[in-house]
């Protein structure tokens, strides 16, 4: 009786443990990405036409209700580079990558940070999050916050509840003046996305992680010269 | 910026005492249980050290949820953490062990002092009765049970941390490991402390055996700090800077070789 | 009585007159008393930081000298976009103001820097320029009065 109990706790401890290493390294490697997926949509941020004008910032702030405190994006300016009169700046486009392997997702305890099945955006449940800010602390992208009005964890979704629900663009490709940003469907054959993603040197922000963001950069072609 | 102020880390200093709670109440448990099974047997309920330890879990480690959900930023919606479940989810893995293994420590308490129990009960309360006999019946399961949850316990407020892929410290295969040894270590001490503050004999032979095992338990926490350490320099980049902040000269520094290697780790070995 | 009267209203009349012309020769610095004024008050007056009476600023500091002006060929120059080129509007104003200084002020004049007229953005001549008092939003719709690509 007592070795058959010690034999059970034994199988049973050893089991539990490797199903559950098995499908955190299933998950990792296979992210929910599926190629039946209706949508993928992602947007291209072009670092060598943006002029840092905040545009997209102002309109998305107005578009989503964004409370003053936080934000969803902002362009974050880097420079300047070269000499008098000749000197530019690097700017950075902040916001939620859309990672098809989304940290915030992984580690969110209630599943209010989930990824929309039917856009591939990742979202989140104002209703189901309880504010544990797990997410917070996983995103390597430090996009997340708390949003003090709904008290929840908040971030960009492409606009999904706004202008996308209205069959339009996210707000802040709508601002740009530069044509900057662009956005759509990379399933789509025809998108522009997809042809700019064929032609373009694109980058993706912290590719080592293994997040596999849907936000991606043309990057500015004028460097910087630090030794 | 003061020391204490980290730019990126969303999470304040209640969230670390509640991962010392955890770590204390899961290596309470874990002495208690050994304390019992390999040398105390039938006469465990006797025992201060056991009767300190099983004071020590449960309050660490309500006193440790208190903190998480006041933590929340909607407090009065905890509840939905205890009814939506994300098996992928380190913290959502972790509700379910709390849960458990707080059920099976009460359980365990009871079934440890199910006869003082049931005697100063007498004859009234006849369900509660017969519920303590039936947990003293179980107890084999209950403590071996209880064991692998403790263990769980302790090693999970490490994946919590090391889950966070923005970290360099953090996000590093040795911590769990450290969290849970040195979760274990704090639960000895504090199991001895109370123990003797309850008028338990320093020199029992409760106290010999938890030494024998706490000692080479620092031992082997130092070589997983040490371990820990050289896992980061080595990986270069971030890690590499991260650890000259934690261990290197600065205000950390002088925390971690005084207050940990120290006063924490060599003082108690001396 | 009536005497009274009529000394305490002489006494207001004088000190309002004193007041009124204080005021004016307030409101209207030394630089009116330039020549240019004389043709050109219909352009409004000249107010602002630039208009203090310290600083004795006159019209050709900016503007050049006269030379022909106006039936013959001068060297004035205007600061509207379109006048002349940027770099040389630019640099009268460059002959007090530092580069260095104003790219630590605002991050736009280090790009814009010999490339776009300063009266692009900046207007001197009025009481207040416009563009140090707008708000983010009005700021980010100059940006893109001028950087607007024609979408297709």
């Amino acid at each position: 009786m007592q070795t058959s109990k010690r034999h059970f706790l034994k199988c049973t401890g050893t089991l539990l443990a490797g199903v559950a290493a098995y499908r955190l390294a299933y998950a990792t490697a296979h992210p929910e990405a599926k190629p039946d997926a209706a949508k993928q949509y992602i947007l291209i941020h072009d670092q060598t036409q943006c002029i840092g004008c905040d545009a997209c910032a102002i309109a998305c702030r107005q578009t989503n209700q964004v409370p003053a405190e936080v934000s969803r994006l902002t362009i974050v300016r880097h420079g300047p580079y070269g000499e008098y009169p000749n000197q530019q700046y690097h700017f950075e486009r902040q916001s939620c990558q859309q990672c098809e392997n989304a940290p915030c997702v992984m580690v969110c305890p209630t599943g209010a940070a989930y990824r929309d099945p039917q856009t591939g955006i990742i979202k989140v449940d104002d209703w189901k999050c309880v504010g544990c800010q797990y997410c917070i602390a996983a995103c390597p992208y430090q996009v997340r916050f708390i949003n003090p009005v709904t008290r929840a964890a908040d971030k960009c979704d492409f606009c999904a509840e706004t202008k996308l629900k209205q069959g339009e663009l996210p707000a802040c490709v709508q601002a740009c003046p530069t044509q900057a940003l662009q956005f759509g469907d990379s399933l789509d054959k025809d998108a522009q996305v997809r042809k700019t993603l064929n032609s373009a040197a694109v980058i993706r922000d912290n590719e080592s992680l293994g997040t596999r963001p849907k936000v991606f950069i043309i990057a500015d072609a004028k460097g910087e010269v630090t030794i | 910026m003061s020391a204490f102020h980290f730019d990126s880390l969303v999470w304040h200093w209640p969230i670390a005492i509640y991962l010392f709670l955890a770590g204390i109440s899961a290596g309470a448990m874990f002495f208690a249980i050994l304390l019992k099974y390999a040398c105390l047997k039938q006469t465990a309920h006797e025992s201060k050290f056991i009767l300190a330890a099983c004071i020590i879990a449960p309050i660490s480690v309500f006193l440790g949820l208190g903190i998480l959900v006041v933590d929340l930023t909607k407090p009065l919606d905890f509840w939905k953490i205890l009814v939506f479940y994300n098996p992928r989810s380190v913290m959502s893995v972790g509700v379910i062990i709390l849960m458990i293994y707080q059920v099976f420590m009460f359980a365990w308490i009871a079934a440890v002092y199910a006869k003082p129990i049931q005697t100063w009960l007498g004859l009234r309360f006849t369900p509660i009765n017969k519920l303590l006999t039936w947990l003293a019946q179980q107890h084999a399961s209950i403590t071996g049970l209880l064991l692998i949850l403790s263990l769980s316990l302790g090693a999970y407020t490490g994946f919590l941390l090391s889950a966070l892929p923005g970290y360099p410290m953090l996000n590093n295969p040795v911590l769990p490991l450290l969290f849970l040894i040195s979760g274990l270590t704090s639960g000895a001490a504090g199991a001895l402390l109370l123990g003797v503050l309850l008028k338990g004999q320093p020199d029992s032979k409760e106290v010999k055996f938890i030494h024998k095992i706490e000692i080479p338990l620092i031992l082997v926490e130092l070589s997983i700090i040490f371990t820990f350490f050289m896992g980061l320099v080595l990986s270069g980049g971030q890690k590499q800077v991260a650890a000259a902040t934690a261990i290197g000269a600065g205000f950390w520094g002088w925390v971690f070789w005084l207050g940990i290697i120290g006063v924490g780790l060599s003082v108690p070995l001396a | 009585m009536r005497s009274i009267y009529l000394i305490l209203s002489l006494m207001v009349l004088l000190v309002m007159s004193v007041i009124g012309s204080a005021v004016e020769a307030a409101n209207l610095s030394d630089i009116h008393k330039n020549p240019c004024y004389k043709c050109h008050k219909r352009n409004g007056s000249m107010l602002g930081v630039h208009a203090n009476n310290a600083l004795a600023i006159s019209c050709n500091d900016c503007h050049g000298e006269k030379q022909g002006h106006p039936r013959k060929a001068s060297d004035l120059i205007a600061f509207t976009p379109s006048a002349s080129q940027a770099d040389k509007q630019n640099n009268v104003c460059l002959n007090c103001h530092r580069p260095q200084l104003l790219g630590q002020v605002d991050w736009t004049h280090n790009v814009h820097s010999n490339k776009v007229s300063c009266a692009s953005c900046h207007q001197l001549h009025p009481e207040y320029d416009a563009v140090l008092t707008q708000t983010k939003a009005e700021r980010s719709q100059l940006c893109v009065k001028c950087h607007t690509v024609v979408k297709d």
